[in-house]
């Protein structure tokens, strides 16, 4: 069958070799996809929340430009390992091409125990910073004992569980329908996402401190049993220690980190790049546009939020309710709830917090789906048991490979809800940027170490300063992650370096290395060499 | 002259037979399906060199594991990160002795254009209709000297809207229902086949009075599309023309995992 496309004049006619391919991401639908990672409205809310209650004097703005840059550059570095090998399976495509193969599968089952981790994690925010908050303020504005019943009921161990694993059961279902009817649920999701973040730039625009101040003592005055909880609020906090000192550099690089967090998401179409169109147009315009759209709906956000709610007021709400001092409110001071008080309409309030749910749970098949390729591509390439690259009789989707990742991640839900640590385990993202890291200092000598694959790129003619454009861009890249490695390695709040938060990070990488020379010997007594695939050429 | 890869043509029938027996209905297109739907003109593909390249079948989805088990079973090597990646709407098989190419699209052809098999099966053997064959030509927007090669035949032995012609005939009706609903195929199903109009100089081996002939039925089929009556969706995107990309874009051949 022989097909490409392109235009034509009237005995204009064409060369070509072999039969084409459809892919069915668009570029539109990359750029969903990643910016679903970046979960916009997750972003906004974590950085509002932790941002000035535990880095006093960061400046949030030029947080969110910083590690809006760290992730271009890494995104850069990225793009130019997709476009030269453009097959799906995440960082182990990369890997597996150009360093040692026990360290290839090691770093892509870190990386995605560190996306299913989170994935996890996102299910269990859903009902903690969305659906409780959003039940609770219901329940202040319009009075339901029903509605504030159930904000409490849904946070408590089973329920939270079973919900949360019921979100994440869904996602799997959604995946095994195929991947058409996920792009189309994702811009469905997005849309409605997109609208609340929207709306609450809208609220934003139309509030001012005054009617804030005004709406949430009226509220809060009662239930807190002070006069003027505003002020008091603030007043509590700085007795307790928290202070604002004013801009500060160290500060605020070290709060960028809850914007870089989520901005990692922006890269996360390496996953699905054999299924990408037009691979170096989607790529780009997916990953560098979900940087840009972020951090511009951030920045106005953010503006608005300190303009209307106060810096102050926002970092000491927060300080008093997790360090468990001074006056604190109720419910979790979410910048969702503060926008629900300000309008005092539960209208609102749902809307804007059904778009935070949105963007969170666009993490989730994002996620899913960023393992099930890599399981899929372990398999093909027999690292991993050959069922994983197995697939429905019905849907024609890896059925096995899905399956194992919802499992993982019900399981990682069952740790968050039934345990303390686990809770605390966000260091997981450390190991993800360090094997990101590794992939893109391998990037830098690629063009080098493997010129027969690059030359066959289509940048392999580019060049930036007299280097091939993959080696600066992963160069970029690579001191990018290092940077934010190292940043996240010396915040204890957004990450840290706890001895045993260390030890099972470590323990991740060990699994990663048993798992490789277990399935080599299990595949050599099979009469199998697997590391011949990893000698193979994998471009066209 | 001996034209290579003819064995392709005596394959392509043993797998469409065999898989019949056991209940898999598998279709015969491409260059294969056009050479076995001309029989009184195979001379003409001799002297214009059309060479054979591969295998491509039409099935039913729905069938997907079954042709997979069957092609494995017939010694064809699987490409299981096409079938994975793809959802089952493409199977890739090589034969890893005799050099074969296997490609067999499920349900549609979806390339440019989408042309659709599913509910069109049973309309021939072992190929896909002559309708179809012809739309598999049509919907490509970069079309080469081979595509044109194929039409030229087909148009030669093919009568268009003769119903007495029975599954010889090339249904002018469903091609006129198809592109009065989709500018885009419209407007790349008409330049082809004027294109072919303009290349039939090219090749001296088609007789003058076949030039008559391919000529009447390109006007034919031209005066059928043009007088189907159109959506209004389809007049809507006629007026933004080829300003904006008018098929889908297909990738050059690649892997997915």
């Amino acid at each position: 069958m022989s097909t490409t496309s392109g235009g034509g004049d009237d005995k204009r006619i064409f060369l070509r070799k072999a039969s084409g391919l459809i892919r069915m991401a668009s570029p539109f639908d990359t750029f969903i996809f990643n910016i679903g990672l970046v979960s916009v409205g997750l972003g906004v809310g974590t950085i509002m929340f932790y941002g000035p209650a535990y880095y006093a004097g960061g400046n949030l703005l030029v947080a969110c430009i910083v590690a809006g840059v760290a992730m271009a550059c890494i995104a850069f570095g990225m793009i130019t390992w997709t476009v030269t090998l453009p097959r799906s399976g995440g960082i182990y495509v990369f890997g597996s091409r150009s360093l040692p193969p026990f360290l290839a599968l090691t770093l892509s089952l870190v990386e995605i125990t560190a996306w299913l981790f989170y994935c996890a994690i996102a299910a269990y925010w859903i009902i903690i910073l969305g659906v409780g908050p959003t039940l609770a303020m219901i329940g202040y504005v319009t009075g339901s004992e029903w509605a504030a019943g159930a904000a409490a009921g849904v946070v408590q161990p089973w329920p939270m569980f079973l919900i949360g694993s019921a979100i994440l059961v869904l996602s799997g279902v959604i995946l095994a329908a195929g991947m058409k009817r996920y792009l189309l649920t994702q811009k469905i999701v997005f849309v409605t996402a997109l609208i609340g973040s929207l709306l609450l730039i809208v609220v934003l625009l139309g509030g001012s401190r005054a009617d804030f101040m005004t709406e949430f003592n009226l509220l809060m005055d009662p239930i807190l049993g002070v006069e003027n909880a505003y002020d008091a609020i603030i007043a509590s906090a700085k007795e307790n220690g928290w202070g604002a000192d004013g801009a500060d550099w160290a500060t605020t690089i070290l709060v960028s980190n809850w914007a870089f967090l989520p901005l990692i998401g922006a890269a996360f179409s390496i996953a699905i790049g054999g299924e990408v169109k037009s691979v170096e147009k989607s790529q780009t315009y997916g990953m560098l546009g979900a940087i840009v759209g972020t951090v511009a709906i951030w920045l106005i956000t953010i503006a608005l939020a300190d303009s209307v709610f106060g810096y102050e007021f926002l970092g000491a709400a927060v300080y008093n309710l997790l360090g468990g001092v001074g006056i604190a409110t109720p419910t979790d001071p979410s910048i969702t709830l503060m926008a629900g008080i300000l309008t005092n309409s539960w209208l609102v309030t749902l809307l804007v917090s059904i778009g935070l749910i949105f963007w969170m749970w666009m993490w989730i098949p994002g996620m899913h789906t960023f393992a099930v390729r890599a399981l899929v591509a372990w398999a093909f390439d027999r690292i991993a048991p050959a069922p994983l690259g197995t697939i429905s009789s019905t849907r024609h989707t890896p059925t096995v490979a899905i399956v194992v990742s919802v499992i993982v991640t019900i399981v990682f839900m069952a740790l968050f809800v039934f345990t303390s640590f686990f809770k605390t385990i966000i260091i997981l993202i450390e190991a993800a940027v360090l094997a990101w890291s590794v992939v893109l200092l391998a990037g830098i000598f690629f063009p080098y170490t493997r010129p027969h694959i690059y030359e066959k790129s289509p940048i392999a003619r580019r060049t930036i300063l007299g280097l091939p454009m993959m080696t600066v861009a992963c160069a970029l890249g690579f001191a990018a992650s290092q940077f934010y490695f190292w940043t996240l390695f010396f915040d204890d709040v957004a990450a840290g370096h706890a001895t045993n938060q260390m030890l099972i990070v470590g323990g991740v990488f060990a699994i990663g290395v048993v798992f490789y020379f277990v399935m080599k010997a299990v595949r050599r007594s099979q009469g199998i060499d697997v590391t011949l695939a990893f000698k193979e050429i994998p471009i066209e | 002259m001996t034209l290579k890869n003819l064995h392709f043509v005596e394959e392509a029938l043993r797998l469409v037979h065999k898989a019949e027996q056991q209940g898999i209905r598998l279709r015969i297109l491409g260059s294969v399906a056009y050479r076995l739907h001309s029989p009184g003109n195979l001379h003409l593909f001799a002297e214009m060199e059309r060479e054979l390249t591969d295998v491509d079948l039409a099935a039913e989805r729905s069938q997907s594991r079954a042709i997979r088990d069957f092609m494995v079973k017939e010694g064809y090597r699987s490409n299981e990160g096409m079938l994975v990646g793809t959802e089952g709407a493409r199977h890739v098989y090589d034969h890893p002795e005799w050099s074969l190419h296997v490609d067999v699209f499920t349900d549609e052809l979806n390339y440019c254009h989408p042309i659709p098999f599913k509910g069109r099966l049973h309309l021939d053997f072992p190929t896909i209709t002559t309708t179809d064959l012809l739309l598999e030509k049509m919907q490509i927007v970069e079309i080469n000297l081979k595509d044109i090669k194929d039409t030229l035949v087909l148009l030669i032995e093919h009568p268009v809207g003769d119903p007495a012609a029975g599954r010889e005939s090339i249904d002018d009706a469903y091609i006129s229902a198809i592109m009065a609903k989709d500018w885009g195929f419209y407007h790349t199903f008409t330049t082809n086949l004027e294109k072919v109009l303009g290349f039939i100089p090219d090749f001296p081996a088609v007789h003058p009075d076949e030039v008559k002939v391919i000529e009447g039925r390109v006007t034919a089929l031209l005066t059928a599309v043009e007088r189907a009556p159109k959506t209004i969706r389809w007049k809507m995107r006629a007026r933004v023309g080829t300003r904006r990309r008018w098929y889908q874009e297909v990738s050059e051949s690649g892997e997915i995992y």
